[in-house]
């Protein structure tokens, strides 16, 4: 029987290499392309009619517009409307990687640290930009809180930078170990159900409840982890 | 725009109305508990912890690794690491208390 943890195996489907490096278009290539392309496909002809009274499809688009921009004035504030593109691609980019990693025989790539941390780096990235942008080399005054002793600044400062770049650290660990740890109860207890033949009714049941369990944390995770992401970027924009 | 359009749309807008008049209350309820549930707060202290001291003993075995030598830095950031861990714990607590202050003042006031 397979083991749990095969499903995160990364298997190369187009091998490629360029200079060595290996390139190929794996599994989680094209669970992430298929991410992309579904959620463009969805929203592009969701909303290709444009009515005053929206469908069923268009009312789905809009509340996922709304939901978002209800995230991002709550946790950064009108400025940052700017940036609403970019937080309503990360959200429905995890969402939709969450939600595709469910279904019999696909790939979980956000359950992977490196697709997760890989996000939660551009928002890191665009955080110091945005900072620097804004305040200048005020910006450095993050790491030295204001009003600390001169003799305390040695030691501070580390902290204090240690603690910023923990943070999108902190952000990839959860997402992805919340993803993985859901993948790893599925299989396992898909496992009782062939080894307990007539009695795995029990488990398939239990398997049953736990997958639309992980349709909810799959949302709620893809939530989390756009609110953290607003929530870095407000940091920058505000003063502590 | 024509009679029965706008007809249409009257209605449409009540129908919205009402549906947001049932929904707004309990839905939002409802929400706040599963974000703030305990297995959901658990794993965001942990994970704000082991942030810091894993980022902090990789800059530690950076630097050992660039200057050789071998444990001091790691020791050093090790602490360093550990102590910036406990202040992002201690920072969103207190972030999470606050917001939790707010969400009671703001159902206080739609009660009155």
């Amino acid at each position: 029987m397979s083991s749990p943890m095969e499903q995160f195996n990364i298997k190369p489907l187009i091998p490629l290499e360029i200079d060595g490096y290996d390139i190929s278009f794996t599994n989680s290539a094209l669970f992430m392309t298929l991410a992309v392309v579904l959620s463009t496909l969805f929203i592009v002809l969701s909303m290709r009619r444009r009515s005053l009274i929206p469908g069923t499809m268009q009312s789905v688009v809009e509340v996922l517009y709304e939901f978002v921009a209800g995230i991002v004035k709550e946790n950064i504030g009108p400025e940052g409307r700017k940036y609403f593109p970019f937080i309503f691609s990360i959200f429905i980019f995890v969402m939709f990687g969450n939600m595709l990693g469910l279904l019999p025989y696909s790939f979980t790539f956000t359950s992977h640290v490196s697709a997760v941390g890989t996000l939660a780096l551009i928002a890191f990235l665009l955080n110091i930009v945005v900072g620097i942008r804004k305040k200048g080399w005020g910006w450095l005054h993050t790491f030295a809180p204001s009003g600390s002793p001169l003799i305390a600044i040695p030691v501070l400062v580390p902290i204090e930078i240690i603690s910023f770049l923990a943070k999108p650290f902190s952000l990839t660990v959860r997402l992805a170990a919340n993803m993985t740890v859901g993948h790893v109860m599925l299989k396992v207890i898909a496992g009782f159900v062939v080894m307990l033949g007539i009695g795995g009714i029990l488990p398939l049941f239990f398997d049953c409840l736990i997958v639309l369990f992980e349709i909810g944390i799959g949302l709620l995770q893809a939530y989390i982890f756009t609110v953290l992401s607003c929530i870095y970027l407000g940091e920058a924009l505000h003063e502590h | 725009m024509s009679k029965s359009e706008e007809k249409e749309l009257k209605a449409f807008e009540d129908k919205i109305e009402r549906v947001n008049r049932e929904v707004n209350k309990p839905a939002k309820k409802k929400f706040d508990i599963s974000f703030s549930s305990g297995w959901g707060l658990g794993v965001r202290l942990a994970t704000e912890l082991l942030g810091g001291v894993v980022v902090g003993a990789g800059i530690g075995l950076v630097f050992d690794e660039l200057l050789s030598t071998k444990p001091w830095f790691l020791v050093i950031f090790l602490i360093l690491g550990s102590i910036a861990g406990f202040l992002n714990v201690y920072r969103t607590a207190n972030s999470m208390q606050s917001k939790e202050r707010a969400h009671v003042k703001m159902s206080d006031g739609k009660q009155e």
